[in-house]
């Protein structure tokens, strides 16, 4: 059986990876947007500010590139590394959404080659072109990620091969257009340019505050404010009812957000796992008789309740033989803790209420001229609220999925790699020094930047050359 | 379905294969140039300038690391779970020496103090260095059989240790993989440098050069006497991936199967050894670009000559035999294997194409 440290530690090595990639993918994805938005002003209006603004924004999206690379490549190795189980049993579904993503991490990386080091070789156009392929690039990569994560949620097009013993792919279409993963990058997207706007607003406020930088942080503020309220408007709009409509994983987490009951699912959820046993029972007679038409038949209509027999597995290796007790305790466990639900999802809101009154209040101020050293503060303390808007939107969609790893499928408990608690405590260090040590170098390169402001400085390779 | 199971598990292998010599060949400049550095007779302005030169193509780079992944995690997902869940130690050494360059392509640059310059340049070194030597161990290693069991419900265990990877087999693939990237490395600086470091690197690129001939010529003798493995009971390439219905049996030189087999196959060998005479030759004749191009030829070739020795394995289990996965029992299902086939071979030549040219432009820079 699986150790408890193990699960735990292959957990937290996930969750921090998760966080490193929550906290800085919306950013890159946003300011590759703001970007595109700036360069193409210039290029179209030929406003010098417009470029000035580019290049001072450029440099801070490259500090939060780098850090996106870093996510992004750790979390392609991790699904092996540390959830062996969960990569052979839902690979064939998971990965095409993974490859998509990194696709786009490629397009992104391949431009900021030119954006970050072009400097003045490109042409403008060359220039507005490199900035695009990394906007779309990003928006490609979050695409992927968030299909590759709505599909745990919701996983459809898939089915388990009795043979091979996991999942396989049985409609791509289903696979790509699931209605899950589909709200879910909309809502994700709305929510990354929102970050961005965030960080832009409180910067631009800071500069506005200091009288710094006036002319760019005027422009900035604008664009920053302006956008950030459209998009809070549009998210609140769109709303995040579809995200819960489907799946029942999402149903009981619909009842924790809005603090209905769950008996009937607990309910519902016994049942299920009195039919997983029996599915769990069949699929070791037909591994043992392939093919026997009678048991595959019989299997396929027990099979959607499968995973809810592994749930057993935490406390029985051998699940056919768990008792009563051990049944009751697994059909309590297959619910996520409302209260954290609840409460995760109310803060979400009021943080999202925050925020439309913030972008509100700024657009006006800066439409209207009206200076208020106030409604500035309030802007640059206001900086980490994107973040617990979607920090608070990811806690519910991830902790929300417990137990489960693929939703109804797959426990998290059984996805693991059954790796050593050394080799994973210092894997847990390695990882961790890294990612914090890099968080930390990225706060302070952000600061220095923000205090050298917009004179400055040629990138790096013009540096050198100059030198030379 | 234009393909049948079986067809479609060749050409996506060989689609796998390309993605695995174009990570090679893009990254291959990179660390090899980076392990160089403390051995190029330059000021450290002018290695400054190098080092700005490769900060361009880097994150690309890192990208096609993170795609050569997910192809093999899409096309062999259990193959990506075994592999990588064994390979986790190394795995985590060379990440976090793969961290480390973006990070001294930045701080270098800062502040114009040598003594600053000169840490930096030995942290460069380090994240060029280990990476090499690491994929080179985890090549080797393959060779030699990964200790991983697949219990009856493909739960995958490492039975293995850390000091267990590193087998003298290992240590010697290894070694060859970084001769043959420092080679590499050095003819790339002979392509696009003048006077004193043209000559440095001409002269890094020939002894590296014959130190990668000499150990891969080791490797070669060696292969012969290694124990490898064949699976002995038919082979259904077009059944259901189920690992656990075929039996293997290892045995000295059977990575020479093949060849035997299809004696053709031995025009890889020769061919490398040929290709890479013909790069050092040209590199003594100062035609660089050639050389470099060449040198190309043989990577391509020696990763050919890996990926056909062990076909169709994949991982061999050298702890136990049966769980080892090859192409045909281990890939992905037909629809998603349809999908991997035209997503890759969309993406493939506009990576190859866009890398080139940001190579290009960096090398102009």
């Amino acid at each position: 059986m699986i150790s408890e440290t193990v699960v735990e530690l292959s957990r937290g090595q996930f969750a921090f990876t998760a966080v490193l990639q929550f906290l800085v993918m919306p950013l890159t994805l946003g300011l590759s947007l703001l970007l595109v938005i700036m360069e193409s002003w210039f290029v179209i209006g030929g406003q010098s500010l417009y470029q000035q603004m580019a290049q001072f924004w450029g440099r801070l999206f490259a500090v939060s590139f780098g850090l996106s690379m870093v996510a992004s490549l750790a979390m392609a190795i991790q699904f092996g590394v540390n959830w062996s189980y969960f990569a052979h049993y839902a690979g064939d579904a998971f990965g095409l959404a993974l490859l998509i993503g990194l696709a786009g991490l490629f397009l992104a990386a391949n431009g900021a080659g030119w954006f970050l080091f072009g400097g003045q070789r490109l042409g403008k156009v060359a220039h507005l072109v490199s900035i695009w392929l990394i906007c779309i690039g990003c928006h490609v990569n979050l695409f992927g990620f968030v299909m590759a994560s709505g599909w745990m949620q919701n996983p459809l097009g898939a089915e388990l091969n009795p043979q091979s013993l996991r999942l396989e792919v049985t409609d791509l279409h289903l696979l790509f257009c699931n209605p899950v993963g589909l709200a879910k990058f909309v809502h994700s997207l709305l929510a990354a340019y929102v970050t961005a706007a965030g960080f832009v607003l409180a910067i631009s406020a800071y500069y506005l505050l200091k009288q710094r930088e006036t002319l760019l942080a005027q422009a900035s503020f604008r664009v920053a404010a302006v956008l950030g309220l459209l998009m809070v408007i549009a998210t609140m709009a769109i709303g995040d009812r579809s995200i819960y409509a489907s799946a029942s994983i999402q149903r009981s987490k619909f009842a924790a957000i809005n603090g209905l009951s769950n008996d009937d699912l607990l309910a519902q959820n016994r049942q299920r796992i009195g039919n997983g046993l029996q599915a769990y029972a069949l699929l070791q007679e037909i591994r043992d008789e392939k093919n026997q038409p009678q048991l595959l038949s019989d299997f396929a209509a027990k099979k959607p309740d499968l995973g809810y027999a592994l749930l057993l597995k935490r406390w029985k290796e051998n699940v056919t033989d768990a008792n009563p007790a051990q049944i009751e305790q697994a059909a309590l466990a297959s619910l996520p803790a409302p209260q954290a639900l609840f409460w995760g999802y109310k803060a979400m809101i009021l943080v999202g209420c925050l925020m439309l009154a913030l972008f509100a209040l700024a657009s006006f101020a800066s439409i209207a001229a009206w200076r208020r050293d106030w409604l500035l503060k309030l802007c640059f303390y206001g900086l980490p609220l994107p973040w617990l808007a979607s920090g608070s939107g990811w806690f519910i969609s991830e902790f929300g999925r417990q137990p489960w790893m693929v939703a109804d499928i797959l426990p998290s408990w059984q996805g693991v790699s059954t790796l050593t608690t050394t080799d994973l405590i210092l894997s847990f260090a390695g990882y961790g020094l890294a990612y914090v040590g890099l968080l930390a170098l990225a706060g302070f390169l952000i600061l220095k930047l923000v205090r050298q402001g917009s004179a400055l400085a040629l990138p790096i390779a013009q540096e050198s050359e100059h030198v030379a | 379905m234009w393909l049948d199971y079986e067809m479609l598990r060749l050409v996506c292998w060989g689609l796998l294969g390309l993605f695995v010599i174009g990570f090679v060949l893009v990254n291959g400049i990179e660390l090899g140039v980076s392990l160089l550095l403390p051995f190029l007779n330059v000021s450290e302005q002018q290695r400054g300038v190098i080092v700005a030169k490769l900060a361009v193509p880097s994150a690309g780079n890192q990208a096609w690391l993170a795609l050569t992944i997910a192809v093999l995690f899409v096309g062999w997902p259990t193959v990506y779970a075994a592999l990588f869940s064994s390979f986790q130690s190394l795995l985590l050494l060379t990440l976090l020496a793969l961290f480390v360059r973006p990070i001294g392509f930045y701080f270098r640059s800062q502040i114009a103090n040598d003594a600053w310059r000169q840490k930096w340049d030995k942290a460069l070194f380090v994240s060029g260095l280990l990476p090499a030597a690491l994929l080179g161990l985890m090549a080797g290693n393959l060779l030699k059989g990964v200790p991983f069991h697949l219990a009856s419900d493909m739960h995958i265990a490492f039975l293995g240790s850390f000091s267990g990877l590193f087998s003298p087999f290992a240590a010697l693939v290894s070694a060859t993989c970084v001769a043959l990237l420092a080679s590499y490395g050095a003819l790339y600086l002979q392509t696009h440098s003048q006077d004193a470091l043209y000559q440095r690197s001409k002269s890094l690129a020939m002894s590296s050069g014959i130190g990668f001939m000499l150990l891969f010529i080791l490797v070669g003798m060696w292969i012969t006497r290694l124990e490898g493995y064949h699976v002995t009971t038919e082979i259904v390439p077009t059944g259901v991936s189920n690992p656990l219905t075929k039996f293997v049996k290892r045995g000295e030189g059977l990575w020479l199967d093949n060849y035997e087999h299809e004696p053709s196959l031995w025009a890889l060998p020769v061919l490398a050894a040929l290709a890479w005479i013909v790069a050092l030759v040209l590199s003594r004749l100062d035609q660089a670009k050639w050389a470099l191009l060449a040198s190309a030829v043989t990577i391509t070739l020696v990763l050919l000559i890996l990926g056909v020795s062990m076909f169709p394995f994949l991982a061999p289990s050298n702890i136990s035999l049966n769980s080892s996965l090859t192409i045909w029992d281990a890939s992905a299902s037909q629809i998603t294997l349809t999908a991997l086939l035209w997503l890759g071979g969309l993406l493939l030549p506009v990576m190859a194409i866009s890398t080139r040219w940001l190579y290009r432009f960096a090398a102009g820079t």
